[in-house]
């Protein structure tokens, strides 16, 4: 055999319970025709076979090492194949990605464009993949489930804007030229042909059936479902007054009685339908991010690994990391995919997965997660999840899947408007048959005529104004405070909030380590942090940096390093003015032979007020204690104190270890504690309290409380915190001070006066014309008596002047606009 | 789906001889490949490469595959 023909490739091999079977595994192996060497790994996890790749295949191999009972590793994944055209390109690709060494099979759709392959982990790589893909004249276009839900959610959000903005818009300018014909008296410069009934029929039915069919389609699920809403109200007002135009347009004798004169109403189906869309469309442009959450949670994973192959490492970009790859970390680095250590130590920061907020010691066998930082350690690990399947993934699952199982807050004013459907309906149907029955002739059209008139001044346009106004005030306001609101909903729901639950790391407490306790029988104080301080100089570990910023505060001088080493998740020692220094943990002390002596009593006792007790050892013999804890928020006490007072239930929910919890716990006087939750589970305590009935509203920062921010009725999320968290939560606190959220709720309150006063305003107005439009006044104003002061409301005849419906419409979107200005003056 | 179940492309056409798809003589959206002094178009580049491989194998029809 020419050493050109062989070929080495290394196996991966489940561990075998018996040595026997690995040694008779390479005894079958040399019998296949075309394997020359052999060898098992030490550990027994591969097996390096030189092979003659013109007599065998890996797929023999394989099948021989399944035959003998042992199992190789496969994996699998899905990518998205480009530039297919026709049913012979799936064969082609399918022999492009089998073609290369470590892919097993390969499974080509050609109707979704993606292919499914298996894979040996560690031999066959995405850039290999992609090379012989190339070569067939196709391209694979990444790993398939990358591209998220979240970047369609994003796109239907602008495209509703966009399409919200265009209806303005054009609506408008037909809206506009309606208005100028319909008040002759008004306008009289309009030109004639402006003012013809069929112009502006055909001017008002774009704005009737194109921008308000959106009015049509939700109403008609409302009714499916039985329900009534605004929707319910605008289509029926805006249509009645529509096709009663249509009508008098057409044919304008079949409304006229002598008593009064035809008019048509295509104003004011069009204002409505253009003020209620102008509502909409500045509630849509003030609404979400939610999709934003989920694009910066992808963007926390670094976009490049530095990856093993052949004992070279490489960086690639994290599309191209494959389960099973051997993925090389260093200090300060992020960890790019899920995995399981395999060679070094470290200590990484977990506290965005687990909000436990001291950093987790980490060696071969421990589970290291996407997205966590690693502090100070160098190592390896072994590749197990990527992409759509690391725990960060599944957080973004939970996000979306809370997000979307959210129930809708009823507003306000759907509420009203469904109290006030079934009346105008019930009001119309009698004034037409009181007139049918016992009005004067003719009967049928005085009793439809009237009947319209109902319908068409019943319908409210200031409704559509009520809502949106009064919310965008109040949340400018909020801003001053430093309180942005991003939806509609949570100022409206926030008066329903029963309970409050908050998380402890980084909302209760400030989220990082600091010195609280130093304690020493030999040295002063500043002694043992000055010595402390000056091994840990160097140290990215955040306990370290702790312990430097404490010693800096108090202006104590660190003399410069002679010499410095540390070991990662354990400690540091350092040599300084000839002094031998070390800073760790008891198991660092007895590793390094130093003497704990009457410290471990307080360490422990330390270790039970839930702090971590640092070691400080001079010339092997601890001098010293330091206890580190995350410490309470100014202000956090206050803002728990008036919760309480104002009769909320308050709950803390945090990832950390019970001790600790339990110990803010108690400072704050909350009785209530769940610790040691996974943020899975924090969106499921969430929806427990909400199933007893609860309205909830989480109050969080950090990325392992999005799910539960979206689950709650309202998520708080604090400014000092994750992008995520405050993308997810439909309130932030700007300046993570959780005083806010008393002002949240005195905010939401007052927003809400408002808004009830203006939907009020909105119905008042046209309820009060109600009446008059039944055709009541005509039974007593019948002879021509109508007061000359009221002529212009009345007509002669005490029948509702048409020009009436747009005067009320235009005084009571006044009143609602100049009471949501109120709001300004809120403190 | 990419595959022009219903309409058929106007104009010249010519058979791919890996596919066997009906393909614009005038823009062959896989280029062309020319073989024994004969020209050969295709409906995309994944074929054009099959086929200048092994052009026997597709002419003969022992490889072509019929849609």
């Amino acid at each position: 055999m020419s050493p050109r023909t062989s070929k080495k490739i290394t196996l991966p091999l489940t561990k075998s319970s018996a040595i026997e079977d690995e040694l008779n595994l390479a005894a079958i192996l040399r019998t296949i025709d075309g394997v020359s060497g052999v060898v098992i790994g030490a550990e027994h996890e591969s097996a390096e076979i030189t092979i003659d790749p013109n007599k065998t295949s890996i797929p023999t191999l394989i099948k021989t090492i399944e035959g003998s009972g042992l199992q190789t590793e496969t994996e699998e994944v899905t990518l998205n194949i480009g530039g297919m055209t026709c049913a012979a390109c799936v064969i082609h690709v399918e022999h492009a990605l089998t073609a290369v060494d470590g892919v097993l099979s390969a499974v080509v759709n050609l109707a979704t464009e993606q292919a499914r392959v298996y894979y040996l982990p560690g031999l066959a790589t995405l850039p290999e993949l992609k090379a012989n893909v190339d070569d067939f004249g196709y391209s694979i276009e990444g790993i398939a489930g990358e591209t998220d839900a979240s970047d369609q959610d994003h796109l239907a959000r602008t495209t509703e804007i966009k399409t919200l903005r265009r209806k303005l818009f054009i609506g408008s300018i037909f809206g506009l030229l309606v208005i100028l014909g319909s008040f002759k008296s008004l306008f009289p410069w309009v030109p004639p042909l402006l003012q013809n009934w069929v112009t502006l029929w055909i001017l008002s039915t774009p704005v009737q059936f194109w921008i308000g069919w959106q009015f049509y389609t939700s109403a008609w699920a409302g009714l499916k479902h039985r329900t009534t809403n605004m929707n319910t109200l605008i289509a029926l007002g805006t249509t009645v007054a529509y096709f009663y135009s249509v009508v008098a347009t057409i044919s304008p004798t079949m409304l006229t009685v002598e008593t009064t004169t035809v008019h048509v109403y295509f104003d004011t189906a069009v204002m409505i339908t253009m003020f209620i869309l102008f509502g909409r469309y500045l509630e849509a442009r003030a609404k979400g991010k939610t999709s934003e959450a989920i694009r910066s949670l992808m963007q926390l994973q670094p976009q490049a690994a530095v990856i093993l192959r052949n004992n070279q490492e490489t960086e690639v970009s994290i599309q191209e990391v494959l389960a099973g790859d051997t993925v090389v970390i260093r200090p300060g680095n992020k960890i790019p995919t899920d995995g399981v250590i395999m060679t070094g130590t470290s200590s990484v920061d977990e506290s965005m997965l687990t909000g436990e907020s001291m950093p987790v010691h980490k060696s071969p066998g421990s589970p290291v997660f996407a997205a966590t930082l690693n502090y100070d350690g160098h190592f390896t690990f072994r590749a197990t999840k990527i992409g759509a399947q690391t725990a960060l993934s599944q957080i973004i699952k939970l996000v979306q899947d809370a997000q979307g199982s959210k129930a809708p807050v009823q507003r306000l004013a759907d509420q009203v408007s469904s109290y006030f459907i079934p009346a105008v309906i019930i009001t119309a149907l009698t004034t037409f048959g009181v007139w049918l029955f016992v009005g004067p002739d003719p009967t049928f059209t005085y009793a439809l005529l009237n009947m319209v008139a109902v319908l068409v001044i019943a319908c409210p346009c200031a409704l559509g104004l009520a809502t949106p106004t009064a919310i965008m005030v109040g949340t400018s306001k909020g801003a001053e405070f430093g309180i942005l609101i991003r939806t509609a909903e949570a100022l409206e729901s926030s008066r329903n909030i029963d309970t409050f639950v908050l998380d402890k790391t980084g909302t209760i407490t400030t989220g990082t380590p600091q010195v609280t306790d130093i304690i020493s029988d030999t040295l002063t104080k500043e002694d043992v942090l000055r010595l402390a301080a000056t091994a840990e100089q160097g140290s990215e570990h955040p306990l370290g940096a702790a312990i430097v910023t404490a010693a800096k505060n108090k202006a104590i001088e660190m003399p410069e390093l002679q010499a410095f080493m540390a070991i990662p998740g354990h400690g540091v020692t350092a040599t300084a003015q000839g002094t031998l220094i070390h800073v760790g943990n008891a198991a660092f002390m007895e590793a390094q032979d130093c003497q704990i002596g009457q410290a471990i009593y307080v360490l422990n006792e330390l270790a039970l007020q839930g702090k971590t007790p640092i070691l400080v050892s001079v010339d092997q013999t601890v001098q010293g204690v330091i206890g580190l804890a995350d410490t309470i928020k100014p202000g956090a006490l206050d803002c728990v104190l008036s919760l309480q007072k104002a009769g909320y239930t308050i709950i803390m929910l945090t990832g950390d270890n019970e001790k600790t919890a339990d110990i803010i716990a108690k400072e704050l006087g909350i009785t209530t504690v769940i610790a040691e939750v996974l943020p899975d589970a924090k969106a499921k305590e969430i929806q427990k309290l909400q199933n007893q009935g609860k309205i909830v509203a989480m109050v969080g920062d950090g990325i392992n409380d999005a799910p539960a921010l979206a689950q709650a009725n309202i998520g708080i999320a604090l400014g000092t915190g994750t992008d995520i968290a405050m993308e997810t939560a439909e309130i932030t606190l700007v300046h993570g001070d959780l005083s806010g959220i008393m002002k949240t709720l005195k905010l939401s309150k007052a927003t809400m006066r408002i808004i009830k006063q203006n939907l009020f305003w909105a119905f008042a107005y046209n309820a009060a014309l109600v009446p008059i439009a039944t055709g009541l006044l005509y039974l007593i104003f019948n002879d021509k008596t109508v007061p000359d002061m009221l002529k212009p409301l009345l007509g002669d005849f005490g029948f509702l002047n048409p020009m009436a419906a747009a005067a009320v419409m235009a005084i009571s979107s006044f009143t609602v606009v100049s009471n949501s200005l109120r709001l300004q003056r809120h403190k | 789906m990419k595959i022009p179940f219903f309409t058929k492309p106007s104009g010249n056409t010519a058979v791919d001889p890996v596919c066997s798809m009906d393909v614009n003589v005038d823009n062959p959206a896989g280029g062309t490949h020319e073989h024994n002094g004969q020209v050969y178009y295709f409906c995309g580049p994944g074929c054009r490469i099959a086929f200048s491989k092994e052009p026997e194998a597709y002419l003969s029809g022992e490889k072509r595959i019929e849609m």
